[in-house]
């Protein structure tokens, strides 16, 4: 297959001072791995500083301005267009946007070969709810416009699909399931957790339950810390850490006043990797998940899951398999990591599988080779 | 690798004959005021009418039943522990009469322990540990005539240490935890030799059918037949599989009623109809290994909290109590087991108990263990500085906390202070230096003046830990 010249639209990377969730790495790597295939990508997004080329990725940045989030990414778009536009010789081949930041650019350029990923939807994002607010509504038309106009989206998983074809009425031929990479080894370190746990104040051989992710609703921090006096009343040397930071954090901190917690706010790269192989257990009890990085990542330490029963989590996890899926109720994930929690050998057979199905489902490589499939469907005229 | 159609594994099973010390969970320092002897009071008072009970429900009626099998040509091994040993000789001898028959029968073998089927394997001294081996040799050799080379290491996972230290004392095999341990994942039907020492896994899932399942009726394969089981074992891959089971299951933990004898005796016959042969451990390590156990990542099993606390105490009263055989009724590896809410069962019955069973037995065994190291104080070298270096239950412990929460551990002894110290968060120790609650424990508890005034002024971390482990050092110059 001939070299393609590809255009990644995303309002934050790796390697640009803005790096808000999950879409930055899931982005960044793809984009990495596409040009380690000796494909040219050019990544526009955010940032300070000039334009560099990291991991031969081209990666050309924009400072926006806006007194909302709305007008913030209409300039971000105008921005990019025209940085996009002084690349363009020769033409790119393929266009993919990354989520709803950059709707307007993808209108500007909707004649051209685009490819839009949902790595979550507003809906989701609310936890699977409807927002009355104009930003909701904003975002949400302009979700749908996007996959309207798109030549071809992707979703991380197929209840996110089935979310943006009931939501969006995006037709399914034109849908296509990317799930997110991930780089295993990168998450798999030798170490003594109890070394770990001790840096944090914690015993040893205290079991320890580690939330990761953004203390947001979505992500449902306040049910796992409405689950911890249920948890303690059957064992009470268990320590929880959270690990991310968000809206919710004064609130949660309200809660927590007494119980085994500590809020580390947001955490290196490092640090949350060691944290992971230190864990003996992660929790997940997001209320709406598209994808789920923390599972994939999770399960790359060996680590064992209880998550919620919803989206990536859902499909991704087989129950009793590699993890236990929960009802999205405080005493459901209770249920759940007592049931795991003082059986260490039965927890880490539990991450073992895990780790195996990664290996199988979702390596980069076996990522990489999907987004390139859609790809050339949309170059050999499209989906249908 | 064996496959269907090619010839089925070979069985190898292990009985573990023991007796425990088990506690008494009423003693109270009081209740031994004025008395000379106060192990009386540390341990269940009537041991001798219990185990009684366990002759007349399981000890008798198994060894009567596999003494038959065996003339027909079954095999087995046995591991007989050093405290059961002593105590049929010393109240049941007709008892230990009829297990030397079984002992000693031209179709078993008799397997090597540590002497009190302690725990002391897991210290980080292993004198202890090689010591019980020898007594244990000499024990059998005493009284069965036999020296054992297979070792059984089933009550927690095997170290490098371990391996080194039995292959040192002239074992040449050793029957290892499948549950735990470097030999987790792996197939357990398969040879493997451990840092080069030749090793049996214990097949957990098939010793639980036994063990564990045999009597539950609301398994969904109960009643278990012995002819169903032999077909199980038939159709296991692999080239021989270990049962190690806990002798007291047939018969006491598992009552007559539910046919658990039947089903051994059944066993045999089951077996040969499958074209199942029992083999003893040391012929089933000549079969070709399987290559080298790996060790796992970070600690080989997660102890509990209460778990590390005993251990380390234990291991320092071994310098503390006077008289050992207090000390080595405590090593009991029961004891520990009963200090997590569930240990692995491979053979034992079923242990699933509530965090506050395993708080009160961690308790009852630390108010013995305390008053033990206390009562031996007065005849130490030093009877302050044994003294100052005893636990204390935790009643007594020091709990660190936060201004809002508890840490969620517990320091027993000066020792473990010093331990806890080195990863109490800042705020904690904030916390107690403002209350000067180490300088109050430390003089009011532990009763070291001389260690609580120096400490006084020391608010920083560096400063405590290092002062008291100063103190330990030179209190246990003392005692020696």
């Amino acid at each position: 297959m001939e070299t393609l010249k590809l255009a990644f639209f995303c309002w934050e990377s790796l390697h640009s001072t803005f790096k808000v969730g999950g879409l930055a790495p899931a982005a960044t790597h793809l984009a990495e791995r596409l040009a380690r295939r000796g494909h040219e990508v050019h990544f526009f997004t955010r940032g300070e500083g000039d334009d560099a080329v990291i991991n031969n990725v081209h990666y050309h940045y924009c400072l926006p301005f806006g007194g909302n989030v709305i007008e913030y990414c209409r300039t971000m778009s105008n921005m990019l267009v025209d940085a996009f536009r002084a690349h363009d010789t020769p033409p790119f081949d393929i266009l993919h946007f990354h989520d709803w930041h950059l709707v307007e650019a993808l209108h500007t350029l909707r004649d051209r070969n685009t490819v839009l990923s949902f790595h979550s939807t507003e809906y989701g994002r609310h936890g699977g709810n409807f927002g009355g607010w104009w930003e909701f509504q904003e975002i949400s038309g302009k979700e749908w416009y996007g996959g309207y106009i798109a030549k071809a989206v992707t979703t991380v998983s197929n209840s996110t699909k089935t979310e943006v074809m009931w939501l969006y009425n995006v037709p399914g031929w034109k849908v296509t399931v990317i799930p997110n990479g991930i780089d295993p080894d990168a998450y798999r370190t030798r170490l003594d957790p109890g070394e770990v746990k001790k840096r944090y104040g914690i015993h040893p051989l205290a079991p320890v339950v580690l939330f990761v992710g953004r203390l947001t609703y979505q992500k449902g921090p306040d049910l796992l810390v409405r689950a911890i006096p249920e948890i303690l009343a059957k064992r009470w040397d268990v320590q929880f850490l959270f690990a991310g930071t968000g809206d919710m954090r004064g609130y949660l901190e309200g809660m927590v006043h007494g119980l085994p917690v500590q809020f580390l706010g947001y955490v290196s790269d490092a640090d949350h990797i060691r944290l992971l192989n230190a864990c003996d257990l992660v929790a997940i009890p997001s209320r709406n998940e598209p994808f789920g990085l923390v599972l994939t990542e999770a399960w790359s330490a060996e680590r064992c899951v209880v998550a919620t029963d919803v989206g990536g989590l859902s499909e991704n996890i087989d129950n009793y398999v590699n993890g236990i899926k929960v009802p999205v109720r405080p005493d459901s994930i209770a249920w759940g990591i007592c049931h795991l929690i003082d059986d260490p050998a039965y927890m880490q057979k539990l991450g073992r599988a895990g780790r195996r199905k990664v290996m199988e489902k979702f390596r980069w490589d076996v990522v990489t080779e999907k987004a390139l499939g859609v790809y050339r469907k949309v170059l050999s005229g499209g989906l249908r | 690798m064996t496959g269907e159609g090619l010839n089925p594994p070979k069985i190898c099973l292990g009985f573990d004959i023991h007796y425990p010390c088990y506690l008494n969970p009423g003693f109270h320092p009081d209740v031994v005021k004025g008395k000379r002897n106060a192990k009386d009071s540390y341990f269940n008072p009537d041991a001798k009418e219990d185990l009684g009970g366990v002759i007349d429900r399981s000890f008798r009626p198994t060894t009567e039943l596999l003494l038959e099998l065996l003339d027909g040509g079954f095999t087995c091994a046995f591991a007989i522990s050093g405290t059961v040993v002593e105590h049929l000789d010393a109240w049941y001898p007709e008892m230990l009469e009829l297990l030397h028959r079984a002992a000693t029968h031209r179709n078993t073998e008799l397997l090597a322990q540590t002497y009190y089927h302690s725990v002391a394997g897991q210290f980080t001294d292993l004198t202890e540990f090689t010591d019980e081996l020898v007594m244990h040799r000499d024990l059998m050799k005493e009284h069965f005539s036999v020296a054992p080379t297979t070792f059984a290491h089933t009550d927690y996972p095997i170290t490098p240490a371990t391996a080194e230290a039995l292959a040192g004392a002239g074992i040449e095999a050793a029957i290892i935890e499948g549950g735990e341990g470097p030999a987790l994942e792996r197939d357990p039907n398969l040879i493997y030799t451990y840092h080069s020492l030749p090793v049996l896994v214990v097949h957990c899932d098939l010793s639980d059918d036994i063990a564990v399942r045999f009597p539950w009726r609301g398994w969904d394969k109960w009643p278990l037949m012995a002819d169903q089981y032999a077909g199980w074992l038939s159709v296991s891959p692999g080239d021989c599989i270990t049962l190690f089971l806990d002798y007291r299951i047939f018969g006491d933990f598992i009552g007559p009623e539910t046919g658990i004898l039947e089903f051994l005796r059944a066993l045999p016959s089951a077996l040969a109809a499958e074209g199942i042969e029992t083999v003893r451990p040391s012929d089933a390590v000549r079969l070709a290994p399987h290559g080298d156990l790996e060790e796992t990542d970070g600690p080989g099993r997660q102890r509990t909290i209460l778990q590390q606390s005993a251990i380390e105490a234990l291991e320092e009263a071994g310098g503390l109590i006077a008289d050992p055989a207090v000390w080595r009724c405590l090593l009991e590896t029961e004891h520990i087991r009963r200090m997590a809410m569930r240990s692995p069962s491979c053979g034992k019955p079923l242990h699933a108990v509530s965090h506050q069973a395993t708080y009160d037995y961690f308790a009852s065994f630390m108010r013995v263990l305390s008053h033990a190291e206390v009562r031996s104080a007065a005849s130490a070298p030093s009877p302050k500085a044994a003294l100052s270096l005893r636990c204390v239950p935790p009643d007594k412990a020091f709990f660190f906390s936060s201004y809002d929460r508890p840490a969620g551990y517990a320091a027993h002894s000066l020792q473990e202070l010093a331990n806890m110290l080195e990863f109490a968060p800042d705020d904690v120790i904030r916390y107690h230096v403002e209350r000067e609650d180490f300088y109050r424990w430390i003089d009011q508890v532990i009763g070291d003046k001389k260690l609580a005034e120096k400490i006084r002024g020391v608010s920083d971390r560096n400063g405590l830990q290092s002062t008291i482990r100063k103190r330990i050092e030179k209190l246990w110059k003392r005692l020696s």
